[in-house]
């Protein structure tokens, strides 16, 4: 798809295909990263700087790169040519090259579309419908099938034809480096055909093992393993509406049903599911994936169930949904189920709350505590995730509240000398009497630490009984008059 | 006498007490004299109890005293403790100082007020927790009586330090007060002393139990200061029949 990143911005009704768009990055050399073809017609070309583009047609239109919403826009379009093929993939090179693709393995596909010609020209013209300007090749490797569909003339490679394709292509087509390109072409190799004489060991003594690697690949010398966006033997269950469904109790029900196939899948294989994924493909040919985590495997379907849910709640349906896939992504070993509430199943269960808490709540807001050796009371503790076991570490034996206020607050003290404790202090506009006082205890920040005034930390009581942790900043006879704050509550 | 005792028993177990005698035993509190006032001998099984600060602008000892409890449940079960609050001034060290095994607690904080009575009920149904304690500004009559269906299910205490309305559904409410501590040789601050009060119990008659203890920072447990005073409930209060 040579103007993805032109045909992105003019999708929702914008600009009109015939008026020259240009995508410019932004800082403060601008380039062009990608134009459309009406701009591409004109003369400008991607890489060109801006300044050169506006000289060409100053009323150009520019709009700023967006490489992460080309990349979710990208993988949106993978997993939506799921529809022709089990295997695809978004393609992920960006260095010669305007634009994006996408990678099909049509293995054993291309006959439900007739010939692998129907299946490319399905491909095409839905994508243009979609708005998407694309070329699509078909050959027996990934390599040649990428050169032909953005350097070649598209279409189909014949099989094993794939030496005589590349043979007129520019050597760009290899998927090589800028700077390797470039050398080849200062030594007269400009087509990839010029490459096939030459012999591998001074071809990777001069340029490195890319050439070598990327020609072996593109001629089937040498296999090229492409990630699909899902596992190829996914663990997937699935189930199509023959009228769409558009309640969210239905989706419940149906996942009701689909969730026990998929345990029974992984009973049989003594697995638990890590990472749950719930594609929800939608009657507009929108999909929507839910995606749950378990700190742990598990093949426990109400908890499972609850998880889904959460994020059901939010689900909008547009028009209805026409099917729905459940995937374990992830699976680890779980053994077959034990009756008996052991110690270890036990903890389980506490994972298990851990997940749907934290998958609700977000794990950030799970926390254990252990201490931390720092003479700072706001320091001395450390906050762990909360799946973290925290060893049994002793706390130091000193006199600390149970609250700690995050800013310590600004009191009016009377003390009858600087280095006193306060007989009386008023805090929260509310007066309180010193009935007993211990102190002070000096605390001071590491000396490695920005250099922070000590700190001289009363503990008091007043006159009801409340106690209370207040310091005085500095030493005495830094401060005049003496600064106080009150940091914590005791019980 | 046999009979009354099945019967007393059977009417607890309509009205969702525990029955003193059940195999899971009671946290005690660490006073002989509370835990002798209270049916079961301590704080039990799988039931709500409300902790409330006797006056709302000193939360502290409250706050204290539902640390001191957490730190009882988890002496008689294992398994993790669950503080669930939204505020973010808990300080582990002063809390391990109460007799709170803090490598056993986790801290559970919902970003909103919607999700506090979720997390408690989720939190509840785990026959594995420990103990747990909820920071709660008062809660609905549905949402108190959802969380003391959910604890008598798992069998998991729960304390609710409460700084809204008074709690339904709960088996006790206690309110808690600071009082003056006794330095040892009137230098410096004792150890903590509260005022305790039991304003209500399932399975007690109406009335208030008072005591006056103070904190063992060493051992864990109290000492009583003073003795235990029965306050029966206000005549005006109840309607004579005749």
């Amino acid at each position: 798809m040579p103007y993805l990143s032109t045909d992105r911005l003019k999708k929702p009704g914008g600009a009109k295909s015939d008026e020259p768009l240009a995508v410019a990055e932004s800082g403060g050399h601008r380039r062009l990263t990608a134009i459309n073809r009406a701009a591409e017609r004109i003369g400008i070309r991607a890489g060109m700087s801006v300044a050169d583009a506006l000289a060409i047609l100053p009323s150009l239109r520019l709009a700023p790169a967006e490489p992460v919403e080309e990349e979710a826009l990208l993988s949106r379009l993978a997993e939506w040519s799921t529809n022709y093929t089990p295997f695809a993939a978004p393609d992920g090179w960006r260095e010669t090259i305007a634009g994006g693709g996408l990678w099909l393995d049509i293995t054993g596909c291309d006959h439900l579309w007739g010939d692998e010609a129907g299946l490319l020209g399905d491909l095409i013209s839905r994508l243009g419908r979609l708005g998407f300007t694309a070329r699509a090749a078909v050959a027996d490797t990934a390599g040649a099938a990428w050169a032909w569909a953005r350097f070649g003339a598209g279409g189909v490679v014949a099989r094993q034809g794939q030496r005589a394709a590349l043979q007129a292509l520019p050597v760009a087509a290899l998927r090589l480096h800028p700077d390797c390109v470039s050398a080849l072409i200062r030594l007269g190799l400009r087509r990839i055909g010029d490459l096939y004489p030459l012999a591998r060991a001074p071809l990777a003594a001069r340029f490195g093992t890319a050439v070598a690697h990327r020609l072996d690949q593109a001629l089937g010398d040498l296999d090229e393993p492409l990630s699909p966006l899902r596992p190829l033997e996914a663990l997937s269950v699935e189930r199509r509406f023959a009228t769409p469904i558009g309640r969210g109790e239905d989706v419940e029900a149906a996942l009701d049903h689909l969730l026990p196939q998929l345990l029974a899948k992984l009973e049989r294989r003594q697995e638990g599911v890590r990472r749950l994924t719930l594609d929800i493909f939608r009657v507009d040919s929108a999909c929507r994936q839910i995606a749950i985590g378990t700190s742990r495997p598990s093949r426990d379907k109400a908890t499972l169930l609850r998880m889904l849910d959460l994020h059901l709640e939010s689900l909008d349906c547009g028009f209805g949904i026409e099917s729905l896939t459940l995937t374990a992504l992830e699976v680890g070993p779980l053994p077959a189920r034990q009756v008996e509430m052991t110690e270890k199943e036990q903890s389980e269960t506490v994972a298990q709350l851990l997940d749907s808490l934290g998958n609700r709540l977000g794990l950030q807001r799970l926390q254990r505590f252990a201490p931390y050796g720092s003479h700072l009371p706001e320091r001395a503790v450390r906050r762990l995730p909360a799946g973290a076991q925290p060893a049994a570490e002793p706390w130091p034996a000193l006199r600390r509240p149970p609250i700690l206020l995050t800013h310590p607050e600004s009191v009016a003290v009377t003390a009858p000398l600087p280095d006193a404790p306060p007989l009386l202090f008023r805090w929260r506009d509310k007066l309180h009497r010193v009935r007993a006082a211990e102190g002070p205890e000096r605390l001071a920040a590491e000396w490695w630490r920005d250099e922070q005034p000590t700190r001289d930390y009363y503990l008091v009581e007043d006159e009801e009984g409340d106690r209370f942790w207040l310091y005085r900043l500095g030493l005495p006879a830094e401060f005049n008059p003496a600064r106080w704050f009150l940091h914590g509550l005791f019980s | 006498m046999q009979t009354i005792t099945q019967l007393r028993a059977r009417i607890g177990a309509l009205e969702g007490i525990p029955d003193p005698s059940a195999d899971r035993p009671a946290a005690t509190l660490g006073l002989q004299s509370i835990d002798a006032t209270l049916p079961w001998g301590g704080l039990p099984a799988g039931g709500l109890h409300e902790i409330r600060a006797e006056r709302a602008d000193r939360p502290a000892a409250a706050q204290g005293f539902a640390a001191y409890c957490l730190g009882r449940l988890a002496r008689q079960r294992p398994g993790p403790l669950l503080w669930v609050s939204q505020g973010s001034e808990l300080y582990p060290p002063g809390l391990a100082d109460l007799g709170l095994p803090i490598e056993r607690l986790l801290l559970v904080r919902p970003a909103r007020a919607a999700e506090l009575p979720w997390s408690l009920e989720e939190a509840l149904r785990c026959q594995a927790v420990a103990g747990l304690l909820g920071e709660v500004r008062g809660l609905d009559l549905t949402a108190a009586r959802r969380l003391s269906l959910a604890a008598r299910g798992s069998g998991v205490p729960a304390l609710l330090l409460n700084s809204g309305a008074e709690l339904a559904a709960t088996l006790t409410r206690w309110r808690v007060r600071a009082l003056p501590s006794q330095a040892p040789f009137g230098v410096g601050v004792g150890a903590w002393r509260w005022d305790l009060t039991l304003a209500r119990c399932r399975g007690l008659a109406a009335g208030e139990e008072n005591w006056q203890v103070e904190v063992k920072h060493a051992t864990g447990g109290f000492n009583l200061v003073a003795l235990s005073q029965h306050r029966p409930a206000e005549k005006a209060g109840r309607r004579q029949v005749g």
